[in-house]
């Protein structure tokens, strides 16, 4: 059809000759998008991989070092321990926000009063600016006034109070607990929409064919959650290697270097000792693993 | 490099009508602000951005702000004070230095001149005339200020850090008066802690109070992270297990056990809700009782750090000017600082402050302030005594960065979590190496 | 009249409880920054007080704020920079979406693949050089820099929903519209536009929220007090030396996230229906 409208009008700009109209069309529609993502992003965005295989520090030019600084971290003993800090933490807010994510959506599902407003409500930890609601969770946290130790005492779910923030293994929970915490309501808001859009008619068809609930489940729902999921967990996961207020609020990656990762790590190294080089290595080190996984991801979603 | 910018704009348009339409409107309205800006801020009159910290105390900055307006009506140049949050300091410092755009005079925050002297002008000047007016400069003045052999930065303050005690519950278990060694300092906590009143000197990521109290520790026990060369790793010694075998005994001993978790503000915090009797830290507990806990002022001093087999020590947040190579006002900043450590303009700044600040020229150590209120005479005598991180060497990149990383505060916090001295002086040790490694 | 019994039982339990577990564990905060932000200082440092209660409540925190810091400015500054950056990255995003829902044309794969791959790209990172970009275009220190930059993220955002919306629209009807003698973009703005609205509508939001979100950016490129957005401005401003004054802290929080949550109630049914409506479905 659309060499038939070229046809038609003969007179058309000189690109037109080694262009076909409709791809004329398409670059006029996305060329601002490019422009502006070149200049303000790719541009940036390659400077800093030049950065990362530089070993230049703040104010310094430096030197051209190819993969030096990639290496040297390889060696770094409390890089290695970023590294697990970071598969740890990520690996276990995504798990925890899926699971109660799609809980919460089959929940949501359901009809019970003021649906809306509940559901409202339940979006209010993920729309309030990180850095406003991750100081509450701080002061929440407090060594002193920590309020969720004072409930836990009341109820006398505890005898003494947790060192949240003080204690290596309590430091994780607690920055696991708040990612959950802001993360869950986008998991369980796209989970809720993809249930929305699976056809009732399968439910009551598995229904008459006598499945119960935990088989429907099983065979209706969830594969056709897949790609939601797929999707979902994604971005969540990239989300997470690349988080920095909740950790820099909370712990600054402490105690003892317990919740260090990648962006806390890059922030310390890069710009309060300067060394910009290294730091832009640290948050760059994933990059070429993450890549690999999103073109993977998007090739399945693609066949889907 | 704004040229090129505009440039790119135009070549990139291969081609396409709408495209291009586009591009011109966008390109023409960049021009229009950039022109706009270059207007403003090259043709008026010379106007003069500081960077600097809020204070604890609102009033200083408020101090700061009078005294800029009072300038630009006398020398009829314009100055504005940015105040941050000092944790945010650091990424506004490299955004600075690396765009080569941003304040003319920037902070530096105690090894600050070290770590980016390549884009500070020489201000040997600035220090030269004042030192000579200001009957020198303290050694730790020349420690942050001096880069090699030039003054990168000039001295502006230090924010001392000192112990703040309860001299109530002192006087409870038999103390008239602060000990004056780390030996009789365990005793007394230990006392303390029997009677529900802890002592806690902050073991978390505490940038400030965690490395500002365990520094000290390690040098007056004869410990230090490298030798007097800056380059030789020394962590590993008798001296070190000493300090590290105290600190797991004044823990066990007489601490709270909240100290792992605690940040720059957690033993503020504490002291003001009464749970905590001894602790390391500026005036400014001292001054928030003023307004939230009056009762506990009358009760509240300050001492010395605690001496060593070694001596004493310290180490506080010493603060220093440096103007950026990219400012098109040098000249006019070199004045505006010159002008704000006059005594006129200083002693005014620092007596709002209450000892939260002290000077760093020796004329200083005798300003009124420290004769306005004997709890607070201690604080002067402060910076006698502050060494950088580095010490014996000179401070540097690789003291900056094992500081950052908590080498030294994290070895203490393994051995009061239970770890074996020599086991977590070893990973210090080891984390050591690695950063002077890379220097 | 047993099963009914059991029923409500299972609601209770399958639904009802779970649920205001859900509720208590995503609200709590919020009630936590209220009340803190009510107290008076003496019995917000008050180890003995009721710590889940507000004995005395008082506005002087708000009154502080409100006396002391440009906080309207912050958050005129954070509306309308979410707003104009919300609109910029839906406008491009439209464009970029359509052309490759709709169009064929070489490098758009790519282009696709491009937009993908931005949310890879950590702005812990680039802030440092992207800061150059900014002092080149000469607009550090203005609101401007923010206009600019945002869309940098919220653009591939919205171009990849809209896409997916896009797609889900029947090709048939703008397919008549350019027979009758409609161009393409005038089939674009009359036909699939129209059909896409709780798309477009829950793009906007999405935008809006992130922008008002953003920290880094804002940190590096703002410097007076009076350009800043409420995100930056609150822990920067309120934060001083060595002291977190929490029921300052906590009053410009709850005044900060506010106006987010009302937009939010507001919009809430587009924003279900939007995601329903075939976003997620890539």
């Amino acid at each position: 059809m659309s060499i038939a409208r070229a046809e038609r009008l003969p007179a058309r700009p000189w690109a037109a000759r080694f262009v076909k109209p409709e791809a004329l069309t398409g670059y006029g529609l996305i060329s601002p998008a490019v422009f502006l993502m070149m200049v303000l992003l790719a541009y940036p965005f390659v400077l800093a991989v030049y950065i990362s295989l530089s070993d230049r520090v703040l104010g310094e030019p430096g030197k051209f070092i190819w993969l030096g600084n990639f290496l040297k971290l390889l060696q770094d003993s409390l890089f290695l321990q970023t590294v697990w800090n970071s598969f740890v933490y990520t690996l276990s807010t995504v798990f925890l926000k899926l699971v109660l994510g799609l809980l919460l959506a089959l929940l949501l599902n359901q009809e019970f009063p003021c649906r809306n407003m509940v559901r409202g409500a339940l979006l209010l930890p993920w729309i309030v600016p990180t850095s406003l609601s991750v100081l509450t969770w701080l002061w929440m946290f407090d060594s002193l006034f920590s309020v969720v130790n004072y409930i836990l005492l009341g109820l006398g779910l505890i005898s003494r109070k947790i060192p949240w923030l003080g204690d290596p293994f309590w430091a994780m929970v607690s920055v696991i607990i708040v990612n959950t915490w802001r993360g869950l309501p986008f998991f369980a808001v796209s989970i809720l929409a993809g249930l929305m859009t699976i056809p009732r008619e399968l439910y009551e068809a598995a229904e008459t064919d006598g499945a119960r609930a935990p088989r429907q489940f099983w065979h209706i729902t969830l594969p056709l959650l897949q790609p939601v999921i797929a999707v979902v967990v994604l971005f969540s996961t990239i989300w997470t290697f690349a988080d920095f207020q909740i950790v820099y609020i909370l712990t600054h990656g402490g105690p003892i270097n317990a919740t260090q990762i990648f962006a806390t790590m890059a922030y310390d190294i890069a710009l309060v000792a300067g060394r910009i080089g290294e730091g832009s290595a640290i948050s760059l080190f994933l990059f070429p693993a993450l890549l690999v996984v999103i073109i993977l991801m998007l090739r399945y979603l693609r066949r889907e | 490099m704004r040229k090129k910018k505009h440039g790119s704009v135009h070549t990139g348009g291969d081609g396409t009508i709408s495209r291009r339409k586009f591009l011109g409107v966008t390109a023409g309205a960049t021009a229009a602000l950039s022109f706009g800006t270059f207007i403003r801020s090259g043709l008026g009159a010379a106007k003069i951005n500081v960077l600097t910290w809020s204070n604890t105390l609102n009033a200083m900055d408020d101090t700061l702000r009078e005294q800029a307006k009072q300038y630009t009506k006398e020398k009829g140049v314009e100055v504005s004070f940015e105040f941050i949050n000092q944790s945010d300091l650091p990424t506004k410092t490299a955004a600075a230095v690396e765009s080569g755009a941003g304040p003319d005079i920037i902070t530096t925050w105690s090894d600050g001149a070290h770590l980016f002297d390549k884009a500070l002008i020489d201000v040997s000047d600035v220090t030269g005339s004042l030192g000579k007016q200001l009957k020198g400069w303290t050694n730790i003045a020349k420690d942050i200020g001096i880069v090699g052999k030039v003054w990168k930065t000039v001295p502006w303050g230090i924010i001392p850090i000192i112990v703040v005690y309860r001299s109530d519950w002192l006087e409870e278990v038999g103390y008239r008066k602060f000990p004056d060694t780390y030996d009789e300092m365990l005793v007394m906590a230990k006392k303390l802690k029997d009677k529900g009143h802890p002592v806690g000197f902050a073991l978390g990521r505490a940038i400030g109070d965690g490395n500002q109290s365990h520094y000290p520790m390690l040098w007056a026990f004869g410990g230090a992270e490298v030798k007097k060369d800056g380059k030789t790793v020394a962590i590993n010694s008798p001296e070190t297990a000493k300090a590290v075998d105290y600190r797991r005994k004044l823990y066990q001993a007489g601490e709270t056990e909240d100290i792992l978790s605690w940040d720059d503000s957690s033993n503020n915090r504490a002291f003001l809700a009464e749970a905590l009797s001894v602790t390391g830290n500026a005036a400014s507990i001292y001054w928030a009782e003023q307004k939230n806990a009056p009762h506990l002022r009358k009760v509240t001093n300050h001492a010395l750090w605690p001496k060593g087999p070694a001596g004493r020590f310290g180490y506080s947040t010493a603060m220093g000017l440096g103007i950026f190579k990219f400012s098109k006002f040098q000249k006019e900043a070199k004045a505006f600082i010159t002008w704000l450590i006059q005594p006129k303009q200083y002693s005014a700044w620092i007596g709002v402050g209450e000892g939260q600040i002290a000077g760093l020229a020796n004329y200083y150590e005798d300003d009124p302030v420290w004769k306005k209120d004997s709890k607070l005479e201690v604080v002067r005598e402060i910076p006698k005594y502050v060494r950088m991180p580095g010490y014996p060497g000179p401070p540097s990149r690789p003291a900056a960065e094992a500081m950052v990383k908590y080498v030294i505060v994290n070895m203490f916090a393994r051995a009061a979590k239970g770890m074996s001295t020599a086991e977590t002086i070893k990973i210090a040790e080891q984390e050591l190496k690695e950063i002077y490694g890379k220097a | 009249m047993r099963r009914k019994r059991l029923r409500t039982i299972r609601r209770i339990f399958g639904l009802y409880l779970p649920l205001a577990a859900f509720l208590f564990f995503a609200l709590f905060p919020f009630y936590w920054m209220l009340i803190s932000s009510f107290k008076a200082n003496p019995e917000l440092y008050n180890l003995r007080a009721n710590r889940l209660w507000i004995k005395n409540p008082t506005l002087e925190q708000f009154q502080e704020l409100f006396k002391r810091t440009a906080i309207l400015q912050w958050l005129w500054n954070s509306f309308f920079v979410s707003f104009l950056t919300a609109m910029i990255s839906l406008a491009l995003g439209i464009m970029a979406g359509y052309a490759l829902a709709r169009l064929k044309f070489p490098g758009a794969q790519a282009f696709g693949l491009a937009t993908f791959i931005t949310y890879l790209v950590p702005t812990t990172l680039i802030f440092i050089p992207l800061t150059r970009v900014v002092q080149a275009l000469g607009l550090s220190n203005s609101i401007w820099s923010l206009v600019v930059t945002y869309p940098t993220f919220l653009v591939p955002f919205c171009t990849w929903m809209l896409i997916a919306y896009f797609k889900s629209i029947p090709k048939d009807m703008e397919e008549c519209a350019m027979i009758d003698g409609c161009s393409r973009i005038g089939a674009m703005v009359r036909i699939v536009l129209p059909m896409a609205i709780p798309g477009v509508i829950f793009s906007a939001m999405f935008s809006f929220t992130l922008s008002w979100n953003e920290f880094v950016y804002a940190l590096t490129f703002i410097s007076s007090t009076t350009h800043k957005t409420m995100s930056v401005a609150v822990p920067t401003e309120l934060i001083r030396g060595d002291a977190y004054f929490w029921g300052e802290l906590m009053a410009a929080s709850l005044v900060g996230s506010v106006p987010v949550a009302l937009l939010y109630s507001f919009f809430m049914d587009y924003f279900v229906s939007g995601l329903t409506a075939g976003a997620l479905k890539g």
